[in-house]
């Protein structure tokens, strides 16, 4: 397995619509084209700091990923959930993981 | 038979500079994780034009692009963490002006392509498509003749519509380079149909073959 890890990072105030956002626009789509959400976690959003999102996907192999891409490329929804995210998303990286022989987790 | 490939990027004016350096410097070294990309080059673009960017490169073989590269670590994780547009590293910018494009030849020379490259994106409307060609084709050789700086004119239609099942916006992709700036000076200047519409960034008119265009220009390789 490979995962996609997204770390978003948005304000305190936008952690909410941003994660409804992501519930009720992306993630239907999203399974639609044949990604797995495997989790979706938060920091705190009331200690005064930045909020970490984090997104991750499970992916069979590379080319699962090669045709999530393209299935992503087509999709107007994609593109339509991305123009609504962007002005509340400050950040974030991405990084694809693979797990260690020895990770509880595989 | 060599793919050449040319990806039109805006990149966000607001990206930081180590980010822009990274991504650039990504294009540079490619050839060293998946070697079946061959002469990898970023351009900038020096006209005021939307895009930013040129990434240009070529394959031997479809397999090679579509088994090897779309595939490949290396491309998810790294180009796809810049140009993926859910990512939140994203740093290109929805353009009319931008392109995912591949065009065939058989004259494809590397060695000749170093200096100012221009690249000329066209769509022209599909009743003209195919007279349009041909005259451009014929047209476009005869003008290289005469231009002892033009060292490259490949011109070709594009065929990302054929390989991804998309509607593809670009009909063909042209691809010039010219030693320095008085060749190209040369080119734009001579009495031709096909110079008069390059002098006149291709207007677009109701009457016009030519539906939308899209230019870039930047060094290349010196």
């Amino acid at each position: 397995m490979i995962y996609l890890v997204d770390n978003i990072i948005v304000e305190p105030e936008n952690a909410e619509k941003y994660l409804e956002l992501f519930q009720t626009v992306y993630l239907p789509d999203a399974r639609k084209r044949d990604l797995e959400l495997v989790a979706c976690w938060h920091t705190p959003t009331d200690i005064g700091e930045d909020v970490n999102i984090l997104i991750i996907w499970a992916l069979r192999d590379w080319k699962h990923w090669d045709q999530v891409r393209h299935d992503s490329v087509l999709d107007l929804s994609m593109w339509a959930w991305v123009d609504q995210i962007k002005a509340l998303r400050k950040g974030g990286t991405r990084r694809f993981f693979l797990p260690t022989e020895f990770s509880p987790f595989k | 038979m060599t793919i050449r490939r040319l990806e039109v990027y805006k990149i966000g004016l607001e990206t930081p500079p180590q980010t822009l350096d990274r991504f650039e410097r990504m294009f540079s070294v490619i050839g060293q994780y998946i070697p079946q990309v061959q002469e990898s080059f970023l351009g900038k673009n020096l006209l005021d034009t939307e895009p930013t960017h040129v990434w240009e490169h070529t394959f031997e073989s479809w397999n090679d692009f579509l088994e090897v590269y779309m595939p490949h670590p290396y491309h998810a994780c790294a180009l796809d963490r810049y140009l993926g547009p859910e990512s939140p590293e994203c740093i290109f910018e929805m353009t009319t002006k931008g392109a995912h494009v591949y065009y065939e030849t058989g004259e494809w020379r590397p060695l000749l392509n170093r200096g100012l490259k221009r690249l000329v994106l066209l769509r022209v409307r599909s009743q003209a498509e195919q007279q349009f060609t041909e005259a451009l084709v014929e047209e476009a050789q005869r003008l290289q003749a005469q231009v002892r700086g033009m060292t490259v004119s490949s011109l070709g239609r594009d065929l990302s519509g054929n390989i991804w099942g998309w509607v593809s916006w670009w009909t063909h992709v042209w691809e010039q380079v010219f030693l320095d700036e008085d060749a190209l000076k040369t080119y734009l200047g001579l009495d031709s149909w096909v110079a008069e519409q390059e002098r006149d960034n291709w207007q677009v008119r109701p009457d016009s073959p030519v539906e939308d265009v899209s230019i870039t220009l930047y060094w290349k390789g010196h």
